[in-house]
């Protein structure tokens, strides 16, 4: 029986990152799962609400965790996958603050109930695609069709991925899943020390300044270790790391990418990928072959 | 703007104790930011503990984006991003406006979840 997975995607996902949802969904069916999309999703809020006596602000949350505990049981699952790390976090946070707080629980029982929904009973689980590749990841290895033979990789984390730390998917101080997840299909990958560091998040449609210069950082240093490719999970981290990119007089030979896009290409599922992206990987692995094949390293 | 009482609401309203901070830097030193703050993170926790209404008209609390690199890291678990928020949350709760919608050209190439993200931080 295939391994299902109620899928909650979320605005940006949706509706800017297009390619990013059909090279993730691509990759966890050619794993073997059954992603079903929630009937009913609710904005997460990107960002959860910090204030202690706030409960409002966490009903979109908990409106999508009762959905997916509602279609779980048919589907028998309890795991609401998420592809964008903000709603992973959000959702994440606000699931572990309602077993926490049962008085904020009550809370939203008594107000969801006007819309008749059950009371939550805090059986769903929000995983976000990374875990999901990287306890597959042996598996993704026998699914490569490709090598990217001399191709290096940096693998960029950002925030909401490993802080808070309750809802870290690895070690928040050096997380390593995603490197994994590339060896685990040949891909070489780059150390470098920003990969936790915040791209400026929202501060690219409030002070772009700094959304550029802290992406520009992540980047370049990225691209003076070696790195071809920053693999990103997250649909604002990718578009600041991309105007960071766009307003540099010079630019550092390195490409933006999703981490499913470069797996969706190794592992040979072409229809998942957009045509810039698959020539940009066929252009990349070709000259590689070309470099690993002369002796020298191409200099000659 | 009455701002009598502000410390006892920003504790209330982050549910975190700032008289447990000793001003040992790291929230500062591991800010992602704080070059762009006009006070710097563990400044701004030194004037709650001091009962400072200064500290609201800063300009460094609209530059915090609660990123959790201080929060995770604070040694006394002060949590100076989350009391940070809760400043803002102050000044929202009052009608502080600091969004202006037209004056963001690029908008609409910009991930909705941007948008989303500022305007829960930045309006009331």
């Amino acid at each position: 029986m295939a391994k299902a997975l109620l899928y909650y995607p979320g605005c940006s996902v949706k509706r800017n990152s297009p390619w990013y949802e059909k090279s993730a969904l691509a990759v966890l069916e050619a794993l073997g799962y059954r992603v079903k999309e929630l009937d009913k999703w609710y904005c997460c809020g990107a960002t959860i609400s910090l204030a202690a006596d706030d409960v409002i602000r966490h009903l979109g949350a908990i409106r999508s965790l009762i959905q997916a505990e509602k279609e779980g049981e048919a589907l028998g699952t309890n795991e609401m996958l998420t592809v964008c790390p903000m709603c992973y976090n959000v959702l994440a946070r606000v699931n572990n603050l309602l077993k926490r707080d049962r008085e904020k629980l009550e809370t939203a029982a008594r107000y969801l109930r006007d819309e008749n929904l059950e009371k939550y009973s805090l059986s769903t689980r929000v995983i976000h695609v990374v875990q999901v590749l990287h306890r597959e990841r042996e598996k993704l290895g026998e699914l490569v069709k490709r090598r990217l033979d001399g191709v290096r990789v940096a693998a960029y984390y950002g925030c909401t991925l490993v802080r808070p730390k309750d809802v870290a998917v690895d070690n928040p101080e050096s997380p390593r899943v995603m490197e994994e997840i590339l060896r685990s299909v040949g891909i070489e990958t780059v150390e470098y020390p920003f990969k936790t560091l915040c791209c400026g998040a929202y501060h690219s449609v409030y002070r772009k300044n700094i959304a550029v210069a802290n992406s520009g950082l992540i980047l370049t240093d990225a691209a003076a270790r070696g790195a071809d490719i920053m693999v990103t999970v997250c649909p604002l981290c990718h578009y600041n790391l991309e105007l960071a990119y766009r307003s540099m007089a010079r630019k550092p030979g390195i490409r933006v990418m999703y981490l499913t896009d470069l797996l969706a290409y190794v592992m040979g599922l072409d229809d998942a990928l957009s045509p810039e992206t698959r020539s940009f990987l066929d252009k990349l692995r070709e000259a590689r072959r070309e470099l690993v094949a002369t002796p020298g390293g191409g200099n000659s | 703007m009455d701002m009598d009482g502000f410390v006892e609401e920003v504790v209330r309203i982050s549910g975190r104790n700032p008289y447990l901070c000793y001003q040992c830097g790291m929230c500062s030193a591991v800010c992602p930011v704080a070059q762009y703050m006009d006070i710097l993170p563990h400044q701004i926790i030194r004037l709650v503990q001091m009962g400072d209404p200064a500290v609201l008209e800063s300009d460094a609390i609209w530059v915090c984006i609660s990123c959790m690199a201080c929060v995770d890291r604070c040694p006394r678990d002060v949590g100076p991003g989350i009391i940070i928020d809760a400043l803002r949350q102050f000044k929202l709760r009052r009608g502080a406006e600091k969004y202006d919608y037209f004056q963001v050209p690029e908008l609409g190439e910009a991930p909705s979840l941007a948008l989303v993200a500022a305007s829960r931080k930045l309006t009331g």
